[in-house]
């Protein structure tokens, strides 16, 4: 079987360097993957473009960067169960410090202020951008709606945050953030969410 | 009729250690078309979950690659590990005892031998 020359490995090489394929371990796998099966289509009289396109049809049909999504998805698998760690734990951390002050304002005990300033710190800090990048990493799961969903939500929930912290630091602008917050919250993802809900249960 | 993509997903790491075991060394391309042509065509391995699974293998230390230039381009070249020796006798004992049990489960015989 003919083996391609330079220049055709070259175009190769062009080729998947435009279509994305950043990692070079993978690009190497991948352009002697995409030789073979031209060389395996040549050998039985196609032409090299015809070959190059019944190649990227069997191997690429939904796009190269496909199969690099799921190559750096392996690769970034433990920084994600990290990032889901860190989402779950100030998640419950975030939770617990509202109930603690919810607690000590009913009782009047010293300390609730803190214990308020502390639960929106972890929101802002911890929650909102380990969320933030689980939503970006699974995007090509979630639909339209459910993303823009999950922004309102992130921008509402921050506003809030950053808005209680400004109030309670005294500092301007925190009611305006806060208000806009509770209306982006209230308006906006709270009946897109529902909405979303009842489509889903209908259609389960 | 081709495999379903969910089922095979599973038991892709096994098959390239079988056929890593079977073989000194192979190229991800000939890994593929081995298992095409043991399968008759049935089972089609996508280079979407091939070269993502070698190099998790690859990562796990149970296969190890090794380069090789063809004129300008690199041919990587897979074969075991001791550790993935080992590995490749308790992936294939557990996919056995698996497919024994849901042979069993869908006709109540055993595939072979008897299931815990």
């Amino acid at each position: 079987m003919a083996t391609l020359n330079e220049t055709q490995v070259d175009w190769l090489v062009e080729r998947l360097i435009r279509d994305s394929i950043a990692t070079e371990s993978l690009q190497e796998d991948l352009i002697d993957h995409f030789c073979c099966y031209i060389e395996e289509k040549m050998a039985i009289g196609h032409t090299f473009e015809e070959s190059y396109a019944l190649a990227l049809q069997a191997i690429a049909p939904d796009g190269l960067k496909e199969i690099e999504e799921a190559f750096l998805s392996i690769h970034n698998y433990k920084p994600f169960i990290s990032m889901v760690r860190i989402l779950y734990f100030s998640s419950f951390l975030a939770t617990f410090l509202h109930i603690l002050y919810f607690l000590f304002k009913h009782l009047y005990w010293p300390g609730a202020h803190a214990l308020l300033q502390a639960g929106f710190t972890v929101i802002l800090v911890l929650v909102l951008p380990s969320l933030g990048m689980l939503t970006y990493k699974h995007r090509q799961n979630l639909s339209t709606l459910d993303t823009r969903r999950m922004i309102i939500g992130m921008l509402a929930g921050g506003c809030i945050s950053l808005g209680m912290l400004l109030k309670g630091l005294h500092f301007p602008g925190g009611s305006i953030l806060f208000a806009l917050g509770c209306v982006l919250l209230a308006f906006v993802f709270l009946p897109l969410f529902l909405y979303q809900l009842y489509k889903k249960s209908i259609a389960g | 009729m081709n495999s379903s993509k969910e089922l095979l997903k599973g038991t892709l790491t096994t098959i390239i250690l079988k056929l890593l075991s079977e073989n000194k060394r192979m190229y991800g391309y000939e890994l593929a078309q081995a298992v095409k042509e043991r399968t008759k065509g049935k089972i089609l391995i996508k280079e979407g979950s091939l070269y993502p699974a070698l190099h998790k293998l690859e990562q796990k230390e149970l296969i190890q690659c090794e380069k090789v230039n063809i004129g300008k381009r690199v041919r990587k070249y897979y074969h075991l590990t001791p550790k993935g020796k080992t590995q490749k006798e308790v992936a294939i004992d557990e996919l056995k005892e698996f497919l024994n049990t849901m042979h069993q489960l869908i006709t109540t015989q055993p595939l072979y031998g008897h299931t815990q």
